[in-house]
């Protein structure tokens, strides 16, 4: 595998194949927990970790031809015992190390077991691909995720509460207070961004803006393949 | 019959594997979750002693008997003295359960008590915080102290009978126990 192919497997998560705004997986937790960008950085992390090492043990169980011959027939069980230890794992570690973040995700941390993301992923690729490319791959998709719910947060968080938080666990307190842009305009920000239907206001119109861009993207080709036949 | 036995070989196989990972991350995660635990009900009692984190060795001791759900037990730092308890009670209200934090002295007298959960209806029955059953200084069984809101849906049955399990629990097992 050269670098330029480890480089396009780790980078086509971010936009080519984004899991949330391409193939529009793992929305439930996108839409639930997008209320303040930490929250966004939290379930980031624990998908990271999750994700990146269950395409890990998926490749490792299913790249030699004797183990995967066995594993192959009672794959979806396997998949899930891998996938439930790392996220019991993950919700461990989350209760102990951060613990305020663990209670702000609640129920999405373990839901993650359920995340289509990480049974898309080792489906469609670990089960076929090498333990380092499988990786490389988790890698890319995670960040892909973690980079469009802090996207959508960011978005919500600044029209429904006027501050961007950062990082407010522990003795760390990375919050800005942006309110004076409010003040200066007169207004309030928008509640409406802070509660379940500004998430799918928010989702809906990042997903037509990037419709819009790939349509133009599209018609451009069609225009300029037309140019060259001429 | 072969390949069953063989799946089912390998999801046991796979199961052991990861019981054992979640046990041993279990046993690096779990003390420290009981202390975060610990530390977020101290927060709680520091309505009653703002010094408790500091000036005080607290042990949680989980009954769940006659009401009393847990007794926090203060002794003086680096001492074997019981300087209070606070108990944690549910009894039930008119509603549903009223359940409370009292801090008994060692003495056997209130030095305060919260509320966690009403059993009342809506208005008063949701605000018995605010609300003085005349109980703080007073020995925490004695009935005459204790001041009932009258004609209103708060539950004022239900905090007596947590005074009264509490005074129960320490006239039977002593204060702490």
């Amino acid at each position: 595998m050269d670098f330029k192919a480890v480089r396009e497997n780790f980078f086509k998560g971010f936009v080519k194949e984004n899991p949330l705004f391409v193939t529009v997986l793992g929305t439930c937790p996108a839409l639930a927990i997008t209320t303040k960008v930490e929250n966004a950085v939290g379930m980031g992390i624990a998908l990271f970790f999750v994700l990146i090492l269950s395409n890990l043990l998926v490749s490792l169980v299913t790249f030699r031809p004797k183990l995967r011959a066995l594993v192959m027939p009672v794959r979806i069980p396997v998949y899930i015992v891998l996938i439930a230890t790392l996220v019991v794992i993950t919700e461990m570690l989350m209760e102990a190390f951060l613990q305020p973040l663990y209670v702000t995700l609640g129920v999405f941390i373990p839901l993650i077991v359920v995340n289509c993301i990480i049974f898309g992923r080792a489906e469609a690729y670990a089960s076929d691909h090498k333990p380092l490319e499988s990786m490389v791959d988790g890698a890319g998709m995670a960040l892909g995720y973690t980079m469009a719910i802090i996207l959508i947060s960011l978005f919500r968080e600044i029209l429904g509460a006027g501050t961007i938080t950062i990082w407010a666990q522990g003795n760390a307190n990375v919050v800005l207070d942006l309110h004076f842009i409010y003040d200066f305009l007169g207004i309030a920000p928008i509640d409406m961004f802070a509660k379940p239907v500004g998430a799918f206001v928010t989702y809906g119109l990042i997903l037509a803006v990037i419709a819009a861009v790939s349509n133009a993207k599209a018609e451009k080709a069609k225009i300029a393949a037309a140019g060259v036949k001429k | 019959m072969k390949k069953g036995l063989t799946s089912g070989l390998v999801l046991l196989v796979l199961g052991l594997i990861a019981g054992l990972l979640l046990g041993v991350v279990n046993a690096v995660t779990a003390p420290i979750i009981a202390q975060n635990e610990l530390r977020e009900k101290l927060t709680a009692l520091e309505v009653f002693y703002p010094d408790i984190k500091t000036a005080y060795d607290v042990t949680e001791v989980v009954v769940g008997e006659n009401g009393i759900e847990s007794i926090f037990v203060l002794k003086a730092k680096g001492t074997d003295t019981i300087v209070a308890a606070v108990y944690g009670v549910a009894q039930m209200g008119y509603k549903s359960e009223v359940s409370m934090l009292i801090a008994v002295r060692a003495n056997g007298s209130v030095e305060g008590y919260a509320f966690i959960g009403t059993g009342g209806t809506e208005g008063l029955g949701l605000v018995l915080n605010d609300i003085d059953f005349g109980m703080t200084d007073a020995p925490v069984g004695d009935e005459t102290s204790f001041d009932a809101v009258a004609g209103a849906s708060v539950t004022s049955g239900g905090v007596l009978a947590c005074f009264e399990a509490v005074a129960a629990r320490i006239a039977a097992e002593g204060l702490g126990v």
